[in-house]
């Protein structure tokens, strides 16, 4: 007689598709066939239909089964329910309060602060029992080699594709001067400390001396937001030819173009941050300080940016008002939104954070706008196709907020715990806030380790970590079994003192302006 | 109408409507053009293909399944699709294993991926919440795990 484990292997795929966790634990105990079908095609379609992206976790994720991959998730998920988590410092207290940045990519961290940049290693670990360590790689200083008395402060930086190594950044600085940085990472010899060293080239600035207020990139796209509002999307051809003019002349202060093709555009608003999209209808969306704080410009074909926004996102109740009437505000945080969230996992899901502390969450695909204001928007630079825009404001989907904190949010994440999670930085107190999005209403929120008085000025979230940094130094929590990572952070505690969970859901009902 | 011929030499008149949710069939009708040559169908019998015709009898006017981007369909929308049964199809289902097998294999060979993916869920759910000793119940499986390597798959579940 036909029996199960008989079946062809498709039909037993979709079978298993079918099941969860608990019974892939059980079928592999039952007979050696069903453990060798669980082991290769049970686990990883868990892990398929319940994508749980990580960056600092995915070369460690490479070397695990994929039944510890699934274990790995499902616990990590158990911990964000329950609240539990690990918090620690990344780094002692600097000696001055500065603006950090945070950039990311499979193989490192990297902290933008003051002059310098933190370079963080992602480690591996042979299996899902311990979380991969996260090291320091060193410290390197970014002062102009012909001024280096003058102290210059990174307002931005990005990773930017260059063939998987991960050692190469785009950084921009407070004095305008934006640089393409690629690490160098000497093997120390026996008993030396590593050292860390860098190639820099200079990369055309932005117009008028202004400096960049955000970077993001998606492969080989970069997008330059400056404070002024000049929003620039080019594509980066080479990395090596880039870099291959580096900056040892001075006279190269007007600099070769590292980019073959650009599109420049005016927002004309005092400018916050960034965000890049490059699915199927790509887009850039721009947060402001402005009556229209929230826009989103669609990207042509030919990789230009629209000058006018092809969206306007506004509160609930600018939706009953006329453009021209339209409150100010400002949007400091934006991200993609989560993607177990409850309209799909879309990238025209977006999350921003906002000057009245509300997080409020927009679907691009919705039409939830009332009726259409005729005025038009204030945006780019003749805007060739002439078409009068009428647009009237999109409304949130749904607006988070922490009952207790009308603190303005400086930065958003999305991922945690069920890959349905909304970090949220505030502007004081060092306080983050969390929620899950299939349950809106209980949030909570707690301090960065130190209780600095700061704000939280970058923040990013993946499955089982949380990298945020204030003003004094960075951190992360890690949500995982107390016990597995209790011990990975001995090796480290040379450098890192283990702070232990302070979880104090405050659980607070949230204001949905639905 | 379309005519069918079983493994076991039956012989089936069908609409046309009903036998083209089978792929399989459809494809056939279409390379062989208008004709009323009887189809083989060789790898199912009579006693599964009356099951077969059954469901497709009954689902003949569903909406063909759609090739939903996995990635943006919303939860909801995953959840209802793997959880909606009818009570229908509930009874339909409710047969010995031998049989629920062997209509998964004929929907397999015929290409009707909606009564597939049922059957399917209808076998997962043989499953869904029973223990180790359980399954092996109600699928006839021999243990034959050593004492020693049945204590390292129990340890490999409990230890992450």
């Amino acid at each position: 007689m036909l029996t199960l484990a008989l079946l062809p292997v498709d039909i037993l795929i979709l079978i298993l598709e079918n099941l969860g966790i608990h019974e892939f634990a059980t079928l592999s105990l039952t007979c050696h066939a069903l453990y060798a079908i669980v082991s290769e095609y049970g686990w990883p379609t868990y892990t398929r239909f319940n994508p749980r992206p990580s960056h600092s976790l995915s070369r460690a994720r490479e070397l695990w089964s994929p039944r510890d991959r699934a274990h790995y998730d499902y616990t990590t998920d158990l911990s964000w329910a329950r609240p539990e988590f690990i918090a620690r410092p990344l780094s002692r207290i600097w000696s001055t309060k500065l603006q950090p940045v945070l950039a990311i990519s499979p193989s490192r961290l990297v902290v933008g602060a003051g002059s310098n940049l933190y370079v963080y290693k992602f480690g591996t670990s042979l299996n899902a029992s311990s979380s991969p360590p996260v090291t320091s790689e060193g410290v390197l200083s970014l002062l102009d080699k012909e001024r280096p008395d003058r102290s210059r402060n990174i307002t931005a930086l990005t990773f930017i594709a260059d063939g998987g190594l991960d050692q190469t950044l785009d950084v921009a600085f407070h004095d305008g001067a934006l640089e393409r940085v690629r690490l160098a990472l000497p093997a120390p010899g026996p008993g030396e400390e590593p050292r860390l060293s860098c190639r820099r080239a200079k990369i055309t600035p932005m117009p008028n001396g202004d400096f960049v207020e955000s970077l993001s990139s998606v492969d080989n796209i970069v997008l330059a937001l400056s404070s002024n509002g000049y929003a620039r999307l080019s594509s980066v051809q080479s990395v090596e030819a880039s870099l291959s003019s580096s900056i040892t002349t001075p006279s190269s202060s007007t600099s070769s173009s590292s980019s073959l093709s650009s599109s420049t555009i005016e927002l004309k608003s005092r400018s916050w941050i960034s965000h890049l999209s490059l699915h199927s209808s790509p887009f850039a969306a721009f947060g402001l300080a402005s009556s229209t704080p929230l826009n989103v410009h669609a990207i042509t074909d030919g990789g230009t940016l629209s000058p006018r926004p092809t969206a306007i996102l506004h509160t609930k109740k600018a939706s009953e008002l006329t453009l021209d009437k339209l409150p100010s505000s400002a949007v400091y945080g934006l991200s993609r939104g989560p993607l177990n969230s409850p309209w799909g996992a879309s990238p025209q899901i977006i999350v921003s954070g906002w000057f009245d502390g509300q997080v409020r969450c927009y679907d691009l695909r919705s039409s939830s706008r009332d009726s259409p204001v005729d005025s038009p928007v204030n945006s780019g630079s003749n805007g060739s196709n002439g078409s009068s825009s009428s647009l009237s404001p999109l409304k949130p989907v749904l607006s988070l907020a922490d009952r207790w904190s009308y603190e303005p949010i400086y930065s958003v994440s999305c991922g945690g715990g069920s890959a349905a999670h909304i970090a949220a930085g505030t502007a004081r107190h060092s306080v983050v806030s969390f929620w899950d999005i299939r349950s809106p209403t209980t949030g909570w929120s707690v301090h960065a380790p130190g209780n600095d008085p700061s704000p939280v000025y970058s923040v990013i979230l993946e499955s089982s970590r949380f990298f945020g940094v204030t003003q004094s130094r960075p951190f992360v929590y890690d949500f995982v079994s107390l016990f597995a990572s209790s011990f990975n952070l001995l090796i480290f505690s040379s450098i890192l003192s283990v702070y232990l969970v302070f979880h104090f859901p405050l659980l607070f009902p949230l204001a949905l302006d639905l | 109408m379309v005519i069918l011929i079983t493994s076991d030499n039956v012989k089936y008149v069908v609409e046309k409507d009903v036998a083209e949710l089978s792929v399989l069939v459809k494809n056939m009708l279409e390379d062989i053009g208008p004709s009323d040559e009887p189809i083989p169908l060789h790898n199912v019998t009579s006693t599964v293909f009356n099951k077969v015709l059954e469901y497709c009898i009954y689902h003949r006017n569903d909406p063909p399944p759609s090739d939903d981007d996995e990635g943006c369909a919303s939860p909801l929308h995953k959840y209802l699709a793997s959880h909606i049964c009818s009570e229908w199809d509930q009874r339909f289902f409710d047969v010995d294993q031998a049989l629920l097998f062997d209509i998964i294999l004929a929907a397999n060979y015929l290409d009707i991926k909606t009564l597939l993916d049922d059957a399917c869920k209808a076998v997962a759910h043989l499953i869904q919440g029973k223990s180790t000793e359980e399954i092996r119940g109600i699928f006839n499986i021999v243990n034959d795990f050593t004492p020693e390597e049945e204590a390292r798959v129990k340890k490999e579940n409990v230890s992450s």
